[in-house]
């Protein structure tokens, strides 16, 4: 494949070009003025959809009638001041001309009902002036006063109801961006004015969201470009990625477009994504390009060695990571599900895109290069430097590694769950401020309903019903996160008082009262609390706090006082701030699972790779402890854990593995080709430091772009990402060759290519018993070598130590193939004793401890397979079957021998 | 075609319209309703209409049958039965007493509304309180009594108008019936209003249809008589049954008007804010 792609880069780069044109296409409208990729601002998008609380807010809508507001606040000193009122009216009968607005309310909207003696007045406040009566019947009308005043008189809601609560819809209509221009325009100096509302935030958002993907992305390709010219110090080098992640963003784009997914807080990710990840794959061939420069061959065959030598690195990691990601698919969140699903089809576009297309260009454009190889050098020197370190203090490495480990799972019982609403801004954002300072001038804005059933006609007309109603607007007044509260008790309460007289606001105590009232009083206010047949109510609230934590934890005081309702009235919460909060907990709940999801499959990749359950085992131990220190981290940082925060660890984990499992495959082929774990340790770091190093700078790189964001959560995603990615690294440089460098790895692989020759287990007495994986197995756990002809093994007295690993003199040799000759010095002259070849054993005395009984040296090039105590060891802890029959093989050996009088050699 | 005309003296005589119009269904002698205009069409100036309008207005007299059945927004349905009373005052002002019948918890509510020029006095009794109360100020374009219809509205089917102004516009045509077309513009933030486009019968000066404006040229609420209900008796024509149309709501609510007594006796106590809750009957 790699020979006849590299000989077909032309077509190759013309097929791309085609995929390319036809994404491209698929992202032109020609029916609309721009590109057709849509974004999708809305709540929904971090809904889990078929909530309960959905199918209750969509009730109240169609039997109460609530329409989706926009609520625009005036703050002034003295807000019945003559200027105030005028701009208040003014701005109100703006706001009623807007197209999309069904509705305003407002301080000269509303008329106030004040009773004198037998008259009952309705008023209304005509600008400029207003009597002191009717001034303090305002802030005595609890239906107005944290309604439509605030309570202290400086603050006032105008609340514009829409016709519509569309997304689309009201974005033809210009809303609520003309509201915000409009209360801008009133503002002054002596006035401020605020604007909020779900429908701002969604426009806030969708504007934050257009405006990353505006510049986010070439911030991102031209800080990451800069990275790379610095690295590569070639065109070629900056270029060739920079083309690459631009066809992978068509083809991306052109995807979303053809599927018909819109980009929203979450999806909105995987473009930067696939950038971050298409420049790593790139700078991985692309440095490994540079390195064979060097080599003297024809480009074709340089792009062939390229590709050979790039592709199972880059599948491996494209796997680990698309298995990281889909393993997100298992959410509740639709916008998490097609996270993950376009966020895996974006690896494998990279993956693609790096196998088949970088090849092809730098094939095309290939000329000397020789910076690459100095700094190549520079990495060699680096990874001695650091994975001596790690051999020599190993112990103390993975004592630190286990501590951290610890505390990581200490603190990681400190998470909070959680998400915030308008938090997602940053403090200085307009839509924050707004927020914040409604807010905290009507205390709270944040709506939440609760519906109560009473499931029969004339139900809430009994006063025990009242009662209860009343009991739980008096408990949910008392709470720290409610602001204020509004319902049928408060409506009685004031139609009590103005149509019976009487002192103060009290409910009325007979059933025919009630009726009375209801029937005489009845308004659209009333009608938005209480249904027709008096069968349902409904109260608002509305919080101070911000985030799901806050009304989480309202909720859970909430609910025994629902379940506490006196028969047979059934209550059930809902509300935008509820329904993003029961998502929250669902979604985390989702992720967790996804994490330990994605672990398993993680640890089954790594099982099928090394063919053995407990190496596996421990080459996870690595990706967990980068998991533990994330969650770790969490918890002591205080950063709440939610769809968002969720997302990192699930994509940083698909990223780390996969440097662990390069990092595994080199230290295994080195390990056994050098003879020494240490030494295994210490070259396996050196060809992986450089793309370990160079890959995750320019994934944090690209990640630390985001925290340049408008929105939170992408600021709290790309620095999650970035110092995730800085842990991920130093535990593959640090820890996991430390701790790798006491395990020998044996790959189903490798076994496969081990050749022991014909007819193993008759001609090499060693091995007899065991299948021929096992005797292959054996062979890897030992050392293989060739040892050219003429090369003495060992020498007769030499001492052979205590068997410890690295004590050359303790080595067992068999004799794959070859001839070896045995000999001894005696009177100065050679004395041979005998010429062995295959299956033969040599040695053993040493592995027992005594001094060489006789020399060896080989007579041919041979192989053998060289193994010592240590080496047998880890045969017993890893493989305990061949152990036994390996060892019982052994001492059948000696016996033999010393029954047969054949001298013991070594 | 179009003329303008200030409608303030039209106001002046609405509850006298209230009881006008549904007096003339008195029913025992009801008629189809003419086929022949009452003006020239072609001719007819806005006041002439209006005039056309009052013509049907009978001075005195008792609807004993006023049936409200309205279907909410979530489909149920309850029922209203009221009785209404009207009588010129000594200088000729118009008054009128309603009183509910049903449902039973509210029997014995009753509303008294005295016009004096251009003001109105609005007295209601609660069973439950002790006195008569006199509202002023309420706001016109909030529901009545669990109805579609504003107190506004009900001036407005009753009166055709009580604020703003009124252009005539080309006539058209509904059931091939002949109508005027009236469009009244309001102040939206005062009236609840925008427009009210209503469509009066040339043959008989009753009104058909209604159309109440708030946002866009979509209605918010539309008022249609049942053309079968049209009534002519000697000179006064009437439409016994309207139903009221909340489009968005999507509730609506049918007035069915029986049992009248016509240029009935009344006492006067009845129009007395102090006493006209006393029982009648």
């Amino acid at each position: 494949m790699a020979r006849w792609l590299s000989r077909r880069a032309g077509l190759a780069l013309l097929c791309i070009a085609l995929v390319t044109l036809a994404a491209a296409m698929q992202l032109y409208d020609p029916q609309g003025p721009g590109l057709r990729v849509r974004v999708d601002p809305s709540v929904a998008s971090l809904v889990v959809p078929d909530l309960p609380a959905r199918a209750v807010q969509d009730e109240i809508a169609r039997r109460f009638g609530h329409a989706e507001q926009v609520v625009v606040i005036v703050r002034a000193d003295d807000l019945y001041a003559g200027e105030t009122l005028r701009t208040v009216d003014a701005l109100t009968r703006a706001l009623y001309a807007l197209p999309g607005v069904a509705d305003v309310q407002s301080l000269t909207t509303v008329s106030v009902p004040r009773r004198v003696g037998d008259t009952i007045a309705f008023e209304r406040v005509q600008p400029p002036a207003v009597s002191a009566a009717l001034r303090t019947a305002l802030q005595a009308n609890p239906l107005i006063r944290d309604h439509l005043v605030s309570a202290d008189g400086r603050a006032t809601a105008i609340v514009v109801d829409l016709e519509t609560g569309d997304e689309a819809e009201l974005r033809r209509l210009g809303l609520p961006g003309s509201i915000v221009a409009l209360a801008a325009r009133y503002s002054t100096d002596r006035h401020s004015i605020h604007v909020t509302g779900p429908s701002v935030l969604h426009a806030a958002t969708s504007a934050a969201v257009i405006d990353q993907l505006r510049w986010i992305i070439p911030a991102m390709v031209l800080l990451m470009a800069a990275f790379l010219a610095l690295v590569f110090r070639s065109v070629r080098g900056v270029v060739v990625p920079l083309v690459t992640v631009g066809v992978g963003l068509v083809w991306m784009f052109g995807t979303f477009a053809a599927l018909d997914l819109p980009l929203n807080l979450i999806t909105c990710l995987v473009p930067p994504l696939v950038v971050t990840m298409g420049l790593a794959y790139c700078a991985h061939v692309v440095s490994e390009f540079e390195a064979l420069q060097d080599i003297p061959v024809a480009p074709r065959e340089r792009t062939a060695l390229l590709i050979r030598s790039m592709a199972v690195p880059v599948a491996l990691t494209g796997l680990t990571t698309v298995i990281g990601l889909l393993a997100l698919g298992i959410s509740a969140l639709p916008a998490v599900r097609h996270f993950a699903a376009m966020s895996a089809l974006g690896v494998i576009y990279a993956a693609i895109l790096a196998l088949v297309f970088v090849p092809a260009l730098l094939q095309l454009t290939a000329r000397a290069g020789g910076a690459a190889a100095g700094q190549g050098r520079a990495f060699e020197r680096l990874a001695g430097i650091v994975g001596r370190f790690d051999t020599r203090y190993r112990r103390q490495i993975l004592f630190a590694a286990a501590l951290i480990m610890l505390l990581g799972l200490g603190a990681a019982t400190q998470i909070r769950v959680g998400d915030q609403f308008v938090g997602v801004f940053e403090p200085d954002a307009q839509v924050r401020v707004d927020y914040e300072a409604a807010n905290a001038a009507m205390r709270g804005v944040t709506p939440v309903q609760i519906l109560i059933e009473g499931y029969a006609p004339a139900v809430f007309t009994q006063p025990q019903n009242l009662r209860a109603l009343d009991a739980l607007e008096a408990w949910l007044r008392a709470q720290p996160e409610v602001g204020a509260v509004g319902g049928l008790p408060d409506q009685l309460r004031v139609l009590r008082q103005t149509l019976l007289g009487g002192d103060g606001l009290a409910l009325p105590e007979r059933r025919d009262e009630i009726e009375q009232l209801l029937f005489f009083g009845d308004s659209r206010a009333l009608r938005s609390v209480v249904n027709a047949d008096r069968s349902a109510t409904v109260m608002s609230l509305r919080l101070t706090v911000d985030d799901t934590a806050g009304v989480d934890a309202l909720l859970q005081r909430l609910e025994p006082q629902l379940q506490a309702l006196p028969e047979p009235l059934v209550a059930k919460v809902t509300g935008d701030a509820i329904l993003v909060t029961e998502s929250v907990r669902l979604v985390t709940t989702d992720q967790l699972q996804s994490i330990v999801l994605a672990l398993l499959l993680i640890y089954a990749c790594l099982v099928l790779q090394f063919a053995s359950l407990r190496t596996a085992l421990l080459a996870t131990l690595p990706t967990l402890l980068q998991t533990v220190i994330y969650f770790g981290g969490l918890g002591l940082s205080g950063v709440t854990l939610n769809a968002t925060t969720s997302l990192v660890e699930c994509l940083v984990l698909g990223l780390a593995v996969d440097d662990t499992i390069h990092y595994l495959s080199r230290f295994n082929s080195a390990a056994r080709h050098r003879a020494s774990e240490s030494r295994g340790a210490v070259v396996a770091l050196a060809a992986v430091l450089r793309p370990v190093t160079l890959t995750k700078a320019v994934l944090a790189v690209g990640f630390l772009v985001l925290v340049t964001g408008d929105l939170h959560n992408q600021v709290v995603f790309g620095w999650l990402a970035a110092l995730t990615l800085l842990a991920a690294w130093l535990v593959d440089v640090f820890v996991t060759p430390a701790f790798m460098s006491g395990v020998r790895i044996v790959t189903l692989w490798d076994s496969l290519r081990v050749d022991l020759g014909d007819d193993v287990q008759a001609t090499i007495p060693l091995l007899a018993g065991l299948s021929d994986r096992q005797a292959r197995v054996f062979a890897l756990m030992a050392n293989l070598q060739t040892v050219p002809a003429g090369t003495r093994l060992m020498s007769e007295g030499e001492s052979c130590g205590d068997g410890a690993p690295g004590d050359p003199a303790g080595d067992v040799y068999v004799v794959i193939d070859g001839e070896l000759r045995i000999w001894v010095e005696r009177d100065g002259r050679p004395v041979e004793l005998n010429t062995v070849g295959r299956g033969a054993v040599i040695g053993e005395v040493g592995y027992f401890g005594q001094s060489r009984m006789a020399n060896v040296d080989t007579l041919s090039d041979a192989r053998l397979l060289r193994f010592d105590d240590a080496d047998q060891e880890r045969v017993c802890r890893q493989y305990p079957r061949i152990a036994a029959r390996v060892f019982l093989n052994l001492n059948r050996i000696q016996a033999a021998r010393r029954a047969g009088g054949t001298p013991l050699v070594g | 075609m179009k003329r303008r005309i200030s409608l303030a003296s039209v106001s002046s005589r609405l509850p006298h319209a209230i009881g006008g119009a549904l007096l003339l269904a008195a029913g025992l002698t009801a008629v189809p309703a003419q086929a022949g205009p009452k003006l020239e069409p072609s001719q007819a100036s806005l006041s002439d209409i209006q005039g056309c309008m009052e013509s049907n207005l009978v001075d005195r007299g008792a609807l004993r049958d006023l049936n409200v059945t309205v279907t909410d927004r979530e489909g149920g349905s309850h029922g209203l039965r009221m009785k209404l009373y009207w009588k010129p005052g000594q200088k000729g002002e118009p008054r009128v007493q309603l009183r509910l019948v049903e449902p039973l918890a509210l029997n014995g509510s009753s509303y008294l509304l005295l016009q004096s020029g251009l003001q109105e006095q609005v007295y209601f009794h609660l069973p439950s309180a002790e006195n008569a109360l006199h509202v002023t100020g309420k706001n016109m374009s909030e529901p009545l009594w669990g109805t579609d219809f504003s107190y506004g509205e009900i001036k407005q089917v009753l009166g055709l108008v009580f604020t703003g102004s009124t252009e005539r516009h080309g006539d058209a045509s509904i059931n091939g019936r002949k109508v005027y077309v009236l469009e009244t513009t309001n102040d939206p933030i005062l009236s609840g209003y925008r427009k009210v486009v209503s469509y009066v019968d040339q043959a008989t000066c009753v009104l058909l249809k209604s159309e109440f404006f708030v946002k866009g040229e979509q209605p918010l609420k539309t008022l249609v008589a049942d053309p079968a209900s049209v009534l002519t008796l000697d000179d006064y024509s009437v439409a016994l049954n309207y139903t009221m149309r909340n489009h968005p709501a999507g509730s609506r609510t049918q007035i069915e008007m029986s049992d009248f007594t016509l240029l009935e006796r009344l006492p006067e106590w009845m129009f007395d804010p102090q006493r006209f809750f006393d029982p009648y009957e």
